[in-house]
Parts: structure tokens; C-alpha cells; sequence
């Protein structure tokens, strides 16, 4: 059984890096084929494509482990994109026209280019690179759960995790970023998919119906489809305050601001942000699969609620369907990861160490790019082994360091609201110094609060405080205009 | 300003008027109350979003 689903995943990984580095081949012959193929694809796989494109591990077995573990706490991912749209709509096309104007290549270079200080777009290169290993970490677990599942045990979880390693790696090295576009076409078809069966089908075998499905959790647990008062740790305080912190970030990343920069124009920004919330209707599906996994594999605790729906298909399909589901997820969680990787290796190679002149060729930043592309996944595979929490649960730890960027942005839309760098970069600092002071002490953050909020609104306050003193300061130094004038007329 | 109040209207559905819907009954469609709300709110913003397109740069 397991030499069967582990094949199809193998078959899947092989398949797609043959298409990627065909694509890619391609590519070098004749770029305009490459655009103008892209263009020319219809409706249906544009669709398609980009409904897939919010389909990481993280919506592929997180949200439905969050469904089976905490329940209605799991709807802040329904929340959050879409408010997150309504916010790009806004700040993104202005972020875009000045990446275009000045070259712009990666989300640090933003910071340096509008508040003029190599030494901030470091300091948010930096922390950018630290905390998207979490995020690669939530890819890596998946990777791990899926290998495992498909297993049937044969593969313990710490092989599972080396092999997950060990693929992303090879996949970054191989693909590149250009094969890794091309990979997201099958990956997008596949896992889509794969969320179609595991939300419908699974629902309407064992239940009827999705109605059935949420009857049948309602009817063992009557509540666990509401959020329960603001006195536990995932209330309605909590659940506001995550969907705003969260929104406020899922453009910060730097992986989602260089994407941002390769858009076409800021009109296309804009009608995404108009049409992209639908696709967020996917998730429904992702939910029910949670739900009918709750019911009918009962008893999973912490992270392993994660391998939910995974563990249906195991003990009630054939090895078939759990490796061609299997072999979707793991697409899902190696295509962001490698852009992940590759724009965390690139922030140091970039912001760090070729704005400081340390490397000066091309092939020197890119051979240093190389080598933080293992760095990275080191640094994420020693945290896997640290921290054990769910996919949503890592997630949510990036999220809190990568929103602390949203303020300096979001400020520095306006001559008027434009604050000082010096503001901007000890309001991360303190916002993350929260962060580590709850993770530390363990503490819960006041009010049932996601502890993340608290440090963005701790960063605004430093932030603003910061800016209103080096103005103060500027003042009190420069000559008031009404001084000034005169004093030069005389001459 | 028109068109950023229409877009807080979702924005502010889909954040702070949450709480206000935190109940399993009436359920539509199996949904419990909460979760259709949301997805309501989630199918609107599009036009709310689209009105705002309109409203900046006409219709062409």
C-alpha cells in the first residue's frame, strides 16, 4: 500500500519538475511566447489558476485541522483574505507605482527607497527573513504529514521531515522561481482537485450532505460551530482582532510584496482586489472536510489534527486516491515554499549584504542567494523540531512578526501621515520585542487579544511618539521659515 | 471619500460585526448562522468593491 501512494506522489513531483523545467527551457528561447501563452489561456483555467493560488498546506490541511481541533475559530480564515483584498485595493497600486518608478525588487527595498535609509530596509530585511521561517516550516510539516500518511508507517516522522527537506531544497535549486510559476499551474488544477474531493465527497459518503456532516459535529458538540464568550483564549475579541491583524499583513510578506511589483499595472491590482474574495469560498469546502473528519476519526489531538481528512482517506480509500491527494498537497506546500525560500534568501542577499557592497557581482549575490536558501531551511527545519504546534498555529506566529511592517507602509502613502524612519524602524522593534516578551513568559495578551495586535498597536504608539519628538527636534534646530526670510533678504 | 466608506462597510462586516452574528440558529442552507453570514458578506464584497472600481475610473 505505501509503495503504491508514495509512487503517485513521486510520479506527481517528477511530472511537475519535468513541466517546470520544459516551461522554463522554453522560456530562454522565446520570452514572448512565454507572456503571450500566459495570456491566451481561457476562462476557465485562469479561474482555475487562481483559485488554486490561495491553496498552501495551510488552507489545504491547516484550516481543516483548526475545523477539527477548535471549530468556529477556523472562520478568521474566511474573514481575513477578504478584508485583506479590501486593503490591497488601497495600498497596493500606490506601493506598485514606486516600485516601478525606482526598480523596486524586493519588500525591504520599498522601506530603503521611501525613507532613504539603506540601514531600515535592512532592519526590515532581517526581521522579514526570521520570521518567514515559520512559514516554511508550516510547508515542511506538511510535507511531513503527507509523506507519513502515505507511508501507511513505514516512514517515521523524523525520515518524513528529512525527505520533506531534502525536496525543497531540490525543488528551489532545480525550478527556480520561472519553473516554479510553471509548477503552479498543475499544482493549482491538482489540488483543486484534491479540495473538491475531500470537501464534497467525504461529506456526502459518510453524512449525505455537507448539512449532514455539520449536523453530526452539532448533535456531539453543540458548540462548536460559535465562538465561545471573550474569556477563553479563541473569543470574539480574539477572533476580530486576528482577522485585523492578519489582513493588515497578508501583503507584508515578502514573497506577496514582490509579487506585487510583477504586476502588470495597478489597474490589475485593483480588479483582483475586486474579484478575488470569491475565491475565498474554497475554503467552505476545506471545512467540511474538517468536520467530517471530526466525526468520523474522532480523538486527534494538538497538531495532529492536521492529518485530519488525510487519515479518512487512509483507513477508507485506496491507496490510490490518498497518493494523487497526497501528490496535490504536496505540490501545495513545495511551490509556496520555494518562493518563500527564494525571497527570504534573496531579502539577506539583497538588502543585507549587496546594499552594503559585501557582495558585488551578480554571480556573487546570487551564489550568496544560494546559500541562504539553505540557511533558511535549516533554520526551518530546526524549528519544526522545536516548535510543535499546528499549521494554523505557525502561520499565525509569521503573521505577528511580518504585520509590524504594515504601519511603516500604509504611513508612507501620505506626505502628511509620512513618518520618521527612525519611528518606523524602533515601532518594529518594539512590536517585536512584545512578541517576544508573550512567547517568553507565556503570558495571554490582554482582553482575549491576539497577542500580535498588541504588538502592532505598541509599534504605532512608539512609531508615533518617535516621529512627533525628530520633528519636534527638527524644528527646534532649523530656523522657523518667518526667522529665516528675513535674515536672508538683508543680504 | 464616498468610496472608502463603501469599502469599510464590508471590511467592518467582516471584522467587528462578526461578534453580532455569533449564533448557530437561524441555520441557511446547514449553514450554522455565523458561518453564512460571513459567506454572505464574503459574496457581497465584490460588489461593494466593484462599485468603488466604478466610481474611481468609470465603467471602460
Amino acid at each position: 500500500m505505501s509503495g503504491t501512494a508514495l509512487g503517485i506522489i513521486a510520479f506527481i513531483l517528477v511530472c511537475t519538475v519535468t513541466f517546470g523545467w520544459l516551461a522554463v527551457r522554453n522560456v530562454k528561447q522565446d520570452p514572448t511566447q512565454y507572456i503571450v501563452g500566459g495570456r491566451s489561456l481561457g476562462w476557465l483555467l485562469i479561474w482555475l489558476l487562481m483559485a488554486g493560488e490561495i491553496y498552501t498546506s495551510f488552507t489545504f490541511l491547516g484550516a481543516a485541522g483548526w475545523a477539527y481541533i477548535h471549530g468556529a475559530p477556523a472562520f478568521y480564515i474566511l474573514c481575513y483574505g477578504t478584508v485583506a483584498y479590501i486593503i490591497s485595493y488601497f495600498v497596493l497600486p500606490p506601493v506598485w507605482r514606486t516600485a516601478k518608478a525606482h526598480g523596486l525588487l524586493t519588500g525591504p527595498d520599498y522601506f530603503r527607497q521611501v525613507y532613504d535609509s539603506k540601514l531600515l530596509g535592512a532592519w526590515v530585511a532581517l526581521i522579514g527573513f526570521v520570521f518567514l521561517v515559520p512559514y516554511v516550516t508550516l510547508q515542511l510539516s506538511g510535507l511531513e504529514i503527507l509523506f507519513r500518511i502515505a507511508g501507511y508507517g513505514t516512514l517515521n516522522s523524523t525520515l518524513a521531515v528529512a525527505i520533506a527537506f531534502a525536496i525543497i531544497i531540490l525543488f528551489v535549486f532545480f525550478m527556480g522561481l520561472r519553473g516554479t510559476a510553471w509548477a503552479a499551474v498543475i499544482k493549482d488544477v491538482l489540488v483543486l482537485l484534491g479540495v473538491l474531493f475531500a470537501g464534497l465527497v467525504l461529506p456526502v459518503h459518510f453524512f449525505g450532505s455537507p448539512a449532514g456532516a455539520i449536523n453530526h459535529v452539532l448533535a456531539q458538540k453543540p458548540h462548536w460551530m460559535t465562538l465561545v464568550g471573550n474569556t477563553t483564549s479563541m473569543g470574539t475579541v480574539w477572533f476580530v482582532s486576528t482577522v485585523v491583524l492578519t489582513a493588515m499583513g497578508f501583503f507584508m510578506f515578502p514573497q506577496s510584496m514582490a509579487a506585487t511589483y510583477s504586476a502588470k499595472s495597478a489597474d490589475t491590482l485593483q480588479r483582483n482586489a475586486v474579484f478575488l474574495p470569491f475565491y475565498q469560498l474554497m475554503l467552505l469546502l476545506v471545512y467540511f472536510a474538517g468536520f467530517t473528519a471530526l466525526v468520523v476519526h474522532p480523538g486527534l489531538k494538538g497538531p495532529a489534527g492536521d492529518q485530519s481528512f488525510m487519515l479518512v482517506l487512509q483507513k477508507y480509500y485506496s491507496p490510490w486516491i490518498v497518493g494523487a491527494v497526497a501528490g496535490a498537497g504536496c505540490l501545495a506546500a513545495l511551490v509556496p515554499a520555494s518562493a518563500q525560500v527564494l525571497a527570504a534568501a534573496s531579502l539577506i542577499s539583497k538588502n543585507l549584504l549587496a546594499d552594503y557592497g559585501l557582495v558585488r557581482s551578480e554571480t556573487a549575490q546570487t551564489n550568496a542567494t544560494r546559500i541562504f536558501v539553505v540557511v533558511i531551511a535549516l533554520a526551518a527545519f530546526a524549528f519544526w523540531a522545536v516548535a510543535r504546534t499546528t499549521l494554523v498555529g505557525l502561520l499565525l506566529i509569521a503573521y505577528n512578526g511580518i504585520t509590524q511592517f504594515f504601519p511603516g507602509v500604509v504611513l508612507s502613502l501620505s506626505v502628511k501621515t509620512k513618518p520618521h524612519p527612525l519611528g518606523v524602524g524602533l515601532g518594529i522593534l518594539i512590536g517585536i520585542a512584545t512578541l517576544a516578551y508573550f512567547a517568553a513568559t507565556g503570558k495571554a495578551a490582554p482582553w482575549g487579544l491576539n497577542q500580535g495586535f498588541v504588538a502592532l498597536v505598541l509599534n504605532v504608539a512608539v512609531l508615533a511618539i518617535v516621529t512627533a519628538l525628530m520633528r519636534l527636534t527638527a524644528a527646534g534646530i532649523r530656523p522657523e521659515r518667518g526667522y529665516a526670510r528675513p535674515a536672508t533678504s538683508i543680504k | 471619500m464616498l468610496s472608502v466608506i463603501l469599502a469599510l462597510i464590508p471590511a467592518i462586516a467582516l471584522t467587528i460585526g462578526v461578534p453580532f452574528a455569533n449564533h448557530l440558529d437561524p441555520r441557511v442552507a446547514g449553514l450554522p448562522f455565523i458561518l453564512a453570514y460571513i459567506v454572505f458578506w464574503i459574496i457581497v464584497t465584490p460588489a461593494f468593491m466593484w462599485a468603488v472600481y466604478v466610481m474611481e475610473h468609470g465603467r471602460g
